[in-house]
């Protein structure tokens, strides 16, 4: 889909070709942090906008997917500072278990996933955040140390330790 | 402990399996088309007629015209009179040289630095002054005739008061001549009449 509006823009950006490309990927950074699907497109649209935006400095960006990742990782979180996710997490909790679990035991699956919710939002915060972003296949070490500014090693280090918290608290919360 | 990890597991994958609405490209690109063609057009095209309701335009000139006509009239109250060169004098009451006299204690003189002078010459009164009942005026040096008759009175010479009073005065003026008559044995016509 061409866009008029790309004839005053530089030539290089196609922002068609841009949205095909990305706009998956970013629909789920965002939706691991907001879990909330209305919310994360919002969030998709709003990285364009930035694009837009910056499309005159984009040619000091030496890699456009993690930079855009990275808008999105932010704007996500930026936008879950004014949300209630407790009432995120339930709806999407009960919308993935309703979605794999027969109904007798959506409900009860619904709550195990909204306990696991509960504690990774208790975790600390550079545990949640690595955690959440290698949910996502798409990524892989070395793009998530980049859009957080880490080293690789640290984030190994992380995510070793938060699935290490986050099953022994949910052992704990079990017994 | 298995039982934990494939619930996060199956947390982490519905995560990651996530899936936008069909066409969220489509709707992306139609938002962001319709957010720069709004962006393009002027701040004043958009404030046409057409597009804002007649109301709004009616109760925006009003408000305009209010706001005029306000300026214009706190302009004309602050403004000072050309001539005003000097200081506006206070209203004070006159006082008259008896209260003066009378007057033992005199009011408490008031500082000239507690009235500031604006930029345009308007006194700035404190305020517990603007909340007395008047401003009494400050007692006034007395005259050359007042202080000549405060003398007289703190002298009381009967020949000095008879001064003030005329009836008095001839009464005095009837004495001393008979005392004079009395003294010389003769009146005035006669000792003319040696003389001729």
């Amino acid at each position: 889909m061409a866009l008029s509006l790309m004839e005053d823009a530089p030539p290089a950006l196609d922002l068609a070709a841009i949205v095909d490309a990305y706009s998956t990927l970013l629909f789920r950074i965002a939706n691991s942090v907001l879990r909330s699907r209305t919310e994360a497109e919002d969030v998709v649209q709003d990285v364009f906008i930035r694009l837009l935006e910056h499309r005159r400095s984009l040619s000091a960006v030496r890699d456009m997917r993690v930079w855009l990742i990275r808008i999105a990782w932010n704007l996500a979180l930026d936008r879950k500072r004014r949300k209630r996710p407790e009432q995120l997490d339930e709806t999407f909790a009960q919308s993935l278990a309703s979605a794999t679990m027969p109904a007798d035991t959506a409900m009860e699956e619904a709550q195990r996933y909204q306990s696991v919710l509960r504690e990774i939002e208790r975790l600390p915060r550079a545990e949640r955040h690595v955690l959440l972003l290698s949910a996502l296949e798409e990524l892989g070490t070395t793009e998530i140390a980049a859009v957080l500014g880490r080293s690789e090693s640290a984030v190994r280090a992380l995510l070793s330790r938060a699935r290490a918290r986050l099953r022994e608290r949910l052992e704990k919360e079990k017994a | 402990m298995r039982d934990a990890e494939h619930t996060i597991e199956r947390l982490l994958a519905g995560l990651r399996n996530a899936e936008p609405q069909p066409g969220i490209e489509h709707r992306i690109l139609e938002a962001i088309q319709a957010r720069e063609t709004v962006a393009s057009v002027p701040f004043w095209n958009r404030l046409r007629p057409q597009t804002l309701p007649a109301f709004a335009i009616w109760l925006a000139s009003a408000l305009a015209i209010t706001c005029v006509f306000v300026a214009i009239a706190l302009h004309q109250h602050w403004r000072v009179p050309a001539d005003n060169s000097h200081p506006p004098t206070l209203a004070v009451r006159q006082v008259t040289p008896a209260e003066s006299i009378t007057q033992k204690t005199p009011a408490p003189a008031r500082r000239p630095a507690s009235r500031v002078w604006s930029k345009h010459s308007r006194p700035v009164i404190p305020a517990p002054e603007l909340r007395a009942a008047s401003f009494p005026a400050p007692p006034l040096p007395l005259t050359e005739q007042e202080k000549l008759l405060l003398r007289l009175a703190h002298r009381r010479n009967p020949e000095d008061t008879a001064i003030l009073n005329p009836a008095a005065q001839a009464a005095q003026s009837a004495k001393a001549n008979d005392q004079f008559q009395q003294f010389f044995g003769m009146n005035a016509t006669e000792m003319r009449n040696q003389i001729e």
